[in-house]
C-alpha cells in the first residue's frame, strides 16, 4: 500500500525508530554516515540536490531559486540561494556554507578530515560567493558530470568557526573530526530541530519555526532507539512507536501484517546483491570456468527462494551498473547466459575450453584440478546462507565443489583473500558513474583489493569509459560510455548480478505522506501528519 | 575478621588480572574494529581508515595494546572506543546505574517469592501446594530468560490492548518524553520497569525457592526445632523465629553469590525490552567489535563477581562462626 499525499491536521508527534547507536553527529563524517544519523540529518540540514522515491533527483526548490551549469569549459555551476534561506538561529545559509562544505571534503584543502566521500570535490577548482553570498559559482578544474551529487547536506560555517578557525586546514578538520561529531546539532536549516539527545540515545526533534520552507505538520518527530529490528514490531503493535525501517524478513513481515491499524510498504532499495568471483584465484582466471558458472546458477529460482519469500515481486538483476526502474537499466546478461539454470549448457562451455572430470572433479586444460572454492558466509545472515547452499547445489553436477564457510565477518575473509565466490551487497545511486567507478575500476598493480572492488576486476576499457562518463559535462555521452562499459563487465563474467534489495516501511496509518526514497523516509518529514479525522 | 576478608581480597587481584588479559586477547583477535567502516558503500579512503586506526591503536601490537590499556586503567582512563563521539568511562557508569536498577529491582522480587514458595513447599511437604510450586519453580529453571521475556512482553501487549490503555512499555526504561507530573512520571518509569523485572527476576527464582525448601525442610527435621516444639512453643513461633531464620543462612550466602550471574542474564533482558544498560553495552560493544568498551563492560562484570563472592564469604563466616574458625 503506497501512501500517497494525503490530507492531514496540524499538531502531534510521531516516532520513529531508528535501529543504530548515534555516536558521530556529521552526517558527512567517516564515522557518521549511518542510517540513523542521516534519517535525523534530513530534517536539519539542508541539500542542493534532493533524490525522489523514484530515483530522480529534483533541485531542492525550498534551498536554491536555480542551479544551472553556466560554462563548460572550465565547468561551471552557478547556484542562486533562497535569499530567505537561513539557519535557526537567523544566520542566512550563503555561499561561506558552500564554501566550508567544499573545503572539508576536499583531500587537498582539508587532509586530515575523515569526509565519508570525497568524490567530486577533489575536482573542484574554487567556489566563491557574490551578491551578498547568495550567489555561488564553483569552477572544477577537472569536469563532474554528476555535479548534483554535491552538496548533498550543508553544515553551517558559522558554527563551524565555534569548533576551530575554518581558515586553516587544522581548523577545518577539528570543527570537521571533533566539533560537528562531538555536539548534537542545535541549529538546523530543515523544518525542524534537535530538542534533546536523551540518555537512552533517543533524539527529539522539534519543529523550526524559522525555517524557510512550508511549515512542517507535525509539532515534533521522536527518533527512538531500537537496536534489535527484532523488537521493533512489538513496539508497533503496543503504540511505542509509529514508524519502523527494518530490513525485512519472513517473520518480521507476518508479525507486521497481523498488527492491526498498520499499513506497510515493501520497496526496493537502491542496493544489490552481487555474487562475486575472485580474479586472484588462479582457477577463476579463465573466463570458460567462469561463464560455465553462471550459466548453471539458476538465478530466478534463487530469487524466489530467498527473498522471493517476502516479496513475490523480487526478480533477477540483469544490469551490473543500473539499478530498475532508472534510465539506464537494460538487460545485459540474458543474451551471455547468466543465471540460465541450464547445467547442460554449463558443461558444454567447458567441454569446448578442454575441461575434463565434468560431473566429478573438474580438471582444467592444462590438467590441473579446480580446487574446491570456498564460499564465506556471514552467521548471522541467513538468506546468504541459503543462497550459499543453492549456489553449491547448482555447481556440484558440473565437478565444483563449493565449501560454505560460516564466518563472523565476510568482510575479514575478502580482505585477507581467503575465498573464491563471495556474495555480497554493495550500495548503489543516481548517481552512477561516481558509485561504480569505485566497484569496477581496476585497481594498481599488484594490489589483490581496493575500493570496493570486490573481484579485483580489472578492464582497461572499462576504466577509460567510467572515467569519461564521470568527466563529460554530455549526459548523453555519460549514459552511452556507462552502457558500454556495462556490456564490457557483463562479457567478462566476473560478477553475477542477483537482485535487489529490499526496503520495509510499516507505519500507522493514522499517519500520511509517509514514504521512502531512496533509503531515507524523513526526506519529507515536513509532510508527515496525522490523517483528518 | 579483617584479616580474613583481605586475604581474600588479594587472592581475587590475580583473577581479574588473568580475566582481563584472556579477554582483551579474545576479543581482539575477534574481528577488525574498523570492518565497519572498510565496509561503508561508497568506500572510505583508506587514509581515513588509517587515521581511525592508530586513534584505536591498531598500528601497536597486541600486548604492547594491553599494557597501554592497562596503564590506562590505572589513569581511570577505559582506552578509546570505536564511536569516536563515546568516553568510555563516563558512558559506562551511565549504563551501570540503568542496570543496577533493575537487578536490585528483579533480586528483591526474585528473593521475596523464593522465600515464601520455598516455605510453603516445605511446610506442605508432599502436598499440591509443593507440587504446584515445585513445578513453577523447575519451570523457571528450564526457562530461557529471554524466552520468558518475549513471552511476558507479548502478554503486556495483550494486556494493554484489553484494557484500551498502555500500562505496560516493552521498550526502554522510561518514555523518551516523560510525561508531566510526578505521579505519572513514576507510573510511567514502574509501566517500564514491571516486565524486564519479572523477566529477569524468574531467572532466579527457580534455584532459590528450591534451595530455599530443602533448607528449612533441613531446618524443619533438626533436633532444636523437636525440641522447641515439645517445650509449647506455638507453631507460628516456631517457624519464623527459630526454623525461617536459620534456614535464610544458607540462602543469603547463595543469593550473594548470584547477584553478580543476574548481570549476565541482564544482557538478555536489556537487548529484548531495548533498555540502555550494561548488558546493552556489551551487545553493541561486542557487535561493532569494540574491544576497549568489552574490556570496561569485563572489569566491572569480573569486579562484582569477585565482590559478590567476596561478600558470601564474609556473610558466611559472619552468619556461621564455625566456618570462619575453620578458615582462621
Amino acid at each position: 500500500m503506497v501512501n500517497s499525499a494525503a490530507a492531514v491536521k496540524s499538531g502531534g508527534t510521531a516516532t520513529y525508530t531508528i535501529t543504530l547507536p548515534i555516536t558521530n553527529w556529521n552526517v558527512l563524517n567517516a564515522g557518521g554516515a549511518t542510517y540513523s544519523v542521516i534519517d535525523i540529518s534530513n530534517l536539519l540540514e539542508p541539500s542542493a540536490y534532493l533524490v525522489q522515491p523514484d530515483g530522480s533527483v529534483v533541485m531542492n526548490d525550498q534551498l536554491l531559486k536555480s542551479a544551472t551549469e553556466v560554462k563548460s569549459d572550465p565547468q561551471t555551476i552557478k547556484y542562486e540561494i533562497n535569499p530567505n534561506a537561513k539557519w535557526s538561529d537567523g544566520t542566512p545559509i550563503d555561499a561561506s556554507d558552500f564554501i566550508y562544505n567544499w573545503q572539508v571534503q576536499d583531500p587537498r584543502q582539508c587532509p586530515a578530515c575523515a569526509m565519508a566521500l570525497a568524490a567530486g570535490y577533489d575536482r573542484i577548482k574554487t567556489v566563491t560567493g557574490s551578491n551578498g553570498g547568495k550567489t555561488v559559482t564553483v569552477v572544477f578544474d577537472t569536469p563532474f558530470s554528476e555535479w548534483q551529487s554535491l552538496f548533498s547536506t550543508l553544515l553551517p560555517a558559522h558554527v563551524a568557526a565555534t569548533y576551530g578557525p575554518v581558515g586553516t586546514p587544522a581548523g577545518r578538520a577539528k570543527s570537521f573530526n571533533e566539533g560537528f561529531v562531538k555536539n548534537p546539532p542545535k541549529w538546523s536549516g530543515g523544518p525542524f530541530r534537535v530538542d534533546q539527545f536523551t540518555s537512552d540515545g533517543s533524539v527529539v526533534t522539534v519543529r523550526n519555526d524559522n525555517w524557510y520552507g512550508p511549515r512542517s505538520n507535525l509539532d515534533s518527530i521522536v527518533f527512538r532507539l531500537i537496536t534489535d529490528p527484532a523488537e521493533q514490531p512489538t513496539a508497533l503493535r503496543n503504540g511505542e512507536v509509529d514508524v519502523i525501517f527494518p530490513t525485512p524478513g519472513v517473520d518480521l513481515l507476518k508479525q507486521v501484517q497481523a498488527i492491526d491499524g498498520v499499513a506497510y510498504q515493501m520497496s526496493p532499495a537502491p542496493q544489490v546483491r552481487d555474487l562475486y568471483l575472485n580474479m586472484n584465484a588462479d582457477a577463476l582466471k579463465d573466463k570458460a570456468l567462469r561463464q560455465a558458472i553462471f550459466t548453471a546458477i539458476d538465478l530466478p529460482g534463487l530469487v524466489k527462494k530467498t527473498i522471493g519469500q517476502f516479496d513475490p515481486t523480487a526478480k533477477p538483476l540483469k544490469d551490473h551498473l543500473f539499478l530498475p526502474g532508472t534510465p539506464g537499466y537494460a538487460d545485459d546478461v540474458t543474451a551471455l547466459g547468466y543465471g540460465a539454470g541450464d547445467a547442460a549448457a554449463a558443461k558444454d562451455i567447458l567441454k569446448s575450453a578442454g575441461y575434463s572430470g565434468i560431473g566429478t572433479k573438474l580438471v582444467a586444460p592444462g590438467g590441473k584440478a579446480v580446487p574446491e572454492l570456498r564460499m564465506p558466509v556471514s552467521n548471522a545472515n541467513s538468506l546468504a546462507k541459503d543462497e550459499a547452499q543453492l549456489i553449491k547445489a547448482a555447481l556440484a553436477p558440473l565437478g565444483i565443489t563449493v565449501a560454505v564457510k560460516p564466518s563472523p565477518n565476510p568482510l575479514g575473509n575478502l580482505q585477507d583473500g581467503t575465498w573464491e565466490i563471495l556474495d555480497g551487497t554493495l550500495g548503489e545511486s543516481p548517481f552512477v558513474a561516481s558509485m561504480n567507478q569505485a566497484y569496477y575500476s581496476s585497481c594498481p598493480t599488484g594490489v589483490k583489493f581496493c575500493n570496493f572492488n570486490v573481484s579485483n576486476y580489472g578492464n582497461s576499457e572499462v576504466d577509460k569509459r567510467l572515467s569519461g562518463a564521470l568527466s563529460t559535462p554530455d549526459p548523453a555521452k555519460a549514459m552511452q560510455l556507462l552502457k558500454e562499459a556495462n556490456g564490457l563487465i557483463a562479457a567478462d563474467y566476473v560478477v553475477l548480478p542477483l537482485y535487489q534489495q529490499r526496503y520495509f516501511l510499516a507505519y500507522k496509518t493514522s499517519l500520511a505522506n509517509i514514504r521512502n526514497a531512496y533509503s531515507f523516509p524523513t526526506y519529507n518529514s515536513e509532510q508527515w501528519g496525522f490523517r483528518k479525522e | 575478621m579483617l584479616i580474613y576478608g583481605l586475604r581474600r581480597l588479594v587472592v581475587s587481584v590475580p583473577i581479574v588480572f588473568m580475566s582481563t588479559f584472556l579477554v582483551f586477547v579474545m576479543v581482539s583477535l575477534s574481528g577488525d574494529p574498523l570492518a565497519n567502516l572498510k565496509s561503508r558503500t561508497p568506500p572510505v579512503s583508506p587514509q581515513v581508515i588509517a587515521v581511525e586506526g592508530r586513534r584505536l591503536h591498531l598500528d601497536h601490537p597486541l600486548l604492547e595494546r594491553y599494557a597501554m590499556w592497562l596503564g590506562g586503567i590505572v589513569r581511570g582512563d577505559f582506552g578509546p572506543s570505536v564511536a569516536a563521539n563515546e568516553r568510555i568511562g563516563p558512558e559506562i557508569v551511565a549504563r551501570l546505574g540503568v542496570t543496577l536498577r533493575l537487578i536490585a529491582a528483579a533480586f528483591v522480587l526474585a528473593l521475596l517469592l523464593a522465600v515464601v514458595a520455598g516455605v510453603i513447599s516445605a511446610l506442605k511437604q508432599h502436598t499440591w501446594w509443593d507440587h504446584g510450586l515445585s513445578f513453577l519453580a523447575f519451570v523457571s529453571l528450564a526457562m530461557p530468560s529471554f524466552w520468558f521475556a518475549v513471552l511476558l512482553k507479548d502478554g503486556g501487549v495483550q494486556l494493554n490492548a484489553a484494557f484500551g490503555r498502555q500500562i505496560f512499555s516493552t521498550v526502554g526504561e522510561r518514555s523518551v518524553v516523560a510525561p508531566d507530573g510526578v505521579v505519572p512520571r513514576s507510573l510511567d518509569v514502574l509501566g517500564h520497569l514491571v516486565l524486564p523485572t519479572l523477566a529477569l527476576a524468574i531467572v532466579s527464582f527457580g534455584a532459590w525457592s528450591r534451595y530455599q525448601r530443602a533448607s528449612m525442610l533441613d531446618v524443619l527435621t533438626s533436633d532444636y526445632i523437636r525440641l522447641a516444639r515439645a517445650k509449647g512453643l506455638s507453631r507460628r513461633r516456631v517457624i519464623v523465629r527459630h526454623a525461617l531464620r536459620n534456614a535464610l543462612i544458607p540462602l543469603v550466602t547463595v543469593t550473594a553469590l548470584d547477584a553478580a550471574a543476574l548481570l549476565s542474564g541482564a544482557v538478555l533482558v536489556e537487548t529484548v525490552f531495548q533498555w540502555r544498560g550494561m548488558g546493552d553495552y556489551l551487545v553493541v560493544a561486542i557487535k561493532r567489535t569494540d574491544v576497549y568498551a568489552v574490556m570496561a563492560w569485563l572489569v566491572i562484570a569480573a569486579t562484582a563477581v569477585v565482590v559478590f563472592n567476596l561478600v558470601a564469604d564474609l556473610l558466611y563466616g559472619m552468619l556461621d562462626p564455625r566456618i570462619r574458625g575453620e578458615r582462621r
